[in-house]
């Protein structure tokens, strides 16, 4: 598995994969809607498997001596590799965004735990839908990533809208009161729970589909 | 070391069918066809890169669906030229692949690349189609692989480049212990290299013998345009014009009136030709 990891960063992988991240840096413009910087990630990601799919990459990795199941892991490792990386760097800039230089979000919810829950739960539902509809199809981007991206923004929408909206909902997860630290924190819980599910989850589905197309 | 049987694919718009041959030790085994009979499906699902719907493949008497990644280790396969990572660097490429292989073989490599004049110092896309072949090349001959499986593996080379191709062929089979497939349209390849060919048209396995087997079980029949409904229903493919025809058929159909016809060995390019023939004079 090393070795497929390895094989991706160095072959597959595009080298502007390590410049997204730090789109997620759009997290420190004030008053800006924080679902956009780490959505980055899926475009990254859709522009990495793409890249991989031009330059044959199946090709060469179905000839290798190795199992089809691993082509599918060291794939989906590797794309939940940059959602994480666009994460990790839109924690840090929502912390300093949040704590450093501006305080609480006028668009959209706050740079708080329950937001990045929430990013946990879009990436994992993209993930779920995504991952298999991808290695169902013998690895073809275009249809996968519409569907996947049309359900990912759907959630945003909807998550958005209840936590601007629902009075309650809104007091609870946006900004920053102490009293609703708990529910946020649970918030952020569930997302990473649900989406490390989503990562093993959509490894399994993947795998079946993947063992039975023709490359 | 190499048996196929009842190879299967259906797709909707053309079936492998019943694919069944056997690769013995020591042995090349050339596949020839027309362009879309089904020699690139049937090699990928020799390496299972396309799942076959029925049949089996027995490599180094291993079932090649549970023992897959343990006998690819021992496959040097190439299809067609490595046209992937465009903007890689060899050397990186080639850094990359060996890991994934036991038994690689840096010195193979280096022998191989500098007989081939391949710089790793260049990227991929820098290399002409040839070079990319020789380049494919030079992986699978480095992992002490076993048995070959070549898809074009001549095409884009110059006639020098094919022949000392073909000679790293016959050298690799001498020891009685690595076998050759591979598939080709340069028939004149086959003629000096191949033990065995294998001749695929529309999916189906039409002939599948010795090489001097082949040749001697057709014969071509030359006569004037007016005797050629004698021969048309025995014939496999056929030719004619306002003059005279030539006609592809079994040795086994000759008959004695045949006798007043000239007749001609064909070579392996005249026996596809004149299968693909056979449907236009459908």
């Amino acid at each position: 598995m090393i070795k497929l990891l390895k094989k991706e960063i160095k072959l597959s992988y595009l080298p502007i994969v390590w410049f997204f991240p730090f789109l997620s840096c759009l997290l420190l413009i004030p008053n800006y809607p924080y679902c956009v910087g780490v959505s980055y990630g899926l475009l990254s990601l859709f522009i990495n498997f793409n890249y991989a799919s031009e330059n044959r990459d199946l090709e060469y990795t179905a000839g290798l001596p190795i199992p089809r199941r691993d082509i599918v892991k060291a794939k989906i490792i590797s794309g939940a590799f940059i959602e994480v990386m666009q994460i990790a760097v839109g924690v840090i800039c929502g912390l300093i965004a949040s704590f450093v230089l501006w305080g609480e979000n006028a668009v959209g919810i706050d740079a708080n735990a329950a937001y990045f829950g929430f990013v946990f739960l879009g990436f994992a539902l993209f993930n779920i839908i995504f991952f298999p509809t991808y290695f169902g199809r013998g690895c073809k981007t275009g249809l996968s990533m519409i569907i996947a991206t049309v359900a990912y923004a759907a959630f945003v929408i909807v998550t958005e809208s209840i936590v601007g909206f629902v009075p309650s909902v809104h007091k609870a997860l946006d900004g920053f009161d102490g009293n609703f630290i708990g529910v946020r924190i649970a918030v952020l819980i569930v997302g990473i729970v649900l989406y490390a599910a989503s990562v093993a989850g959509s490894y399994f589905v993947s795998v079946g589909k993947f063992e039975k197309v023709s490359l | 070391m190499l048996k196929v049987e009842n190879l299967t694919k259906v797709y909707p718009k053309f079936k492998l069918d019943n694919v069944s041959f056997e690769l013995p030790s020591g042995y090349i085994m050339g596949f020839i066809g027309a362009n879309g009979a089904g020699k690139s499906t049937t090699l990928k699902s020799i390496m299972n890169i396309v799942c076959p719907d029925d049949g089996t493949v027995e490599i180094f008497g291993k079932d090649m669906k549970t023992k897959e990644t343990e006998i690819k280790q021992e496959i040097g396969f190439l299809m067609g030229a490595v046209n992937c990572y465009p903007l890689v660097k060899i050397s990186k490429y080639l850094d990359v692949t060996k890991s994934f292989y036991d038994e690689w073989q840096d010195e193979e490599c280096e022998k191989y690349l500098k007989k081939f004049d391949i710089d790793k110092e260049k990227r991929i896309k820098e290399l002409s189609q040839g070079m990319k072949v020789k380049l494919g090349l030079a992986v699978a001959l480095s992992h002490k692989a076993r048995l070959f499986i070549l898809d074009e593996p001549t095409s884009g080379l110059d006639p020098v480049a094919r022949d000392e191709i073909l000679d790293i062929f016959c050298d690799l089979v001498s020891d009685g212990d690595k076998s050759v497939l591979f598939s080709t349209h340069i028939t004149s390849d086959l003629e000096k290299c191949a033990d065995y060919i294998l001749f695929i048209k529309n999916g189906l396995i039409v002939a599948n013998d010795t090489k001097d087997g082949l040749l001697d079980s057709y014969v071509i029949l030359r006569g004037g345009a007016d005797e050629a409904e004698k021969v048309a229903g025995r014939a496999i493919g056929m030719k004619r014009n306002g003059y005279n025809f030539s006609a592809l058929i079994r040795t086994c159909d000759l008959v004695d009136e045949d006798k007043d016809f000239t007749t001609d060995r064909p070579t392996l390019e005249d026996i596809m030709v004149y299968y693909g023939r056979a449907e236009d004079n459908d």
